[in-house]
């Protein structure tokens, strides 16, 4: 398999990589060098992936080892600030407040729960995510569930969680 | 909140971040890095092998 053909899904898959690296870092220089570190470790992997799993899967999987490790090793504090702090943020515009909502919500959690949560977001179960994050699907499913009562508690009674026309 | 909600969130988060298309050069710049590295490692790999048989020959002289 070739540059070109790795470009290419590269390009296709831009908004995941992308996206990835903005919910992870606020900064626009750590979003760009997270996303070559990711872009790095995909080609660095693209002669070992063989098409046995989604391409899709295997970027998810590839990403966010990567986003993880980095900040594991640069020991950066990522953004966690407490939910309280943050939805003053948020606006009443109509379909917007999902994604402001959806942008407070990764900012508040820990990073192996961020990429619990958007990996559910993306449809993949339980076990398919333990496999991709190297952790038991007894583990997700706790964390999940821990992470899903977590959510409810803050943001069921908060104001923009309810739609506002 | 219900996560459905999120989930159109996330994708629309998604389409957002699409919108621009990468460059070609960019990618190819980056996957140019892994051989600067590799050839990096190769160097320092050899000068310290170099620095070790040079050290070895002159602590057996001693």
């Amino acid at each position: 398999m070739g540059k070109q053909e790795f470009i290419q899904i590269v390009n296709t898959n831009r908004g995941i990589i992308r996206s990835l690296c903005k919910a992870y870092y606020t900064g626009t220089e750590d979003q760009k060098d997270a996303f070559q570190d990711v872009v790095l470790q995909l080609w660095k992997s693209f002669d070992s992936f063989r098409g046995e799993s989604a391409v899709k899967t295997w970027i998810y999987s590839v990403s966010l080892k990567t986003i993880l490790t980095g900040i594991r090793k640069r020991k950066k504090s990522v953004l966690t600030e407490p939910v309280e702090h943050q939805h003053t943020y948020v606006s009443t515009s109509g379909a917007d407040d999902n994604i402001e909502l959806l942008a407070i919500i990764l900012k508040s959690l820990q990073e192996m729960d961020k990429a619990i949560l958007l990996l559910r977001l993306e449809g993949y179960r339980n076990k398919e995510i333990a496999e991709m994050l190297s952790l038991s699907p007894t583990n997700i499913s706790t964390r999940f569930n821990r992470l899903k009562t977590e959510l409810k508690k803050k943001f069921n009674n908060k104001p923009h969680a309810t739609k506002q026309s | 909140m219900r996560l459905n909600n999120l989930e159109s969130a996330w994708k629309q988060m998604k389409l957002l971040n699409a919108m621009d298309d990468i460059d070609s050069n960019e990618v190819l710049a980056i996957i140019g890095q892994k051989k600067n590295l590799n050839a990096g490692k190769w160097q320092r790999l050899s000068l310290n092998v170099i620095m070790f048989v040079f050290l070895l020959i002159i602590c057996q002289g001693g």
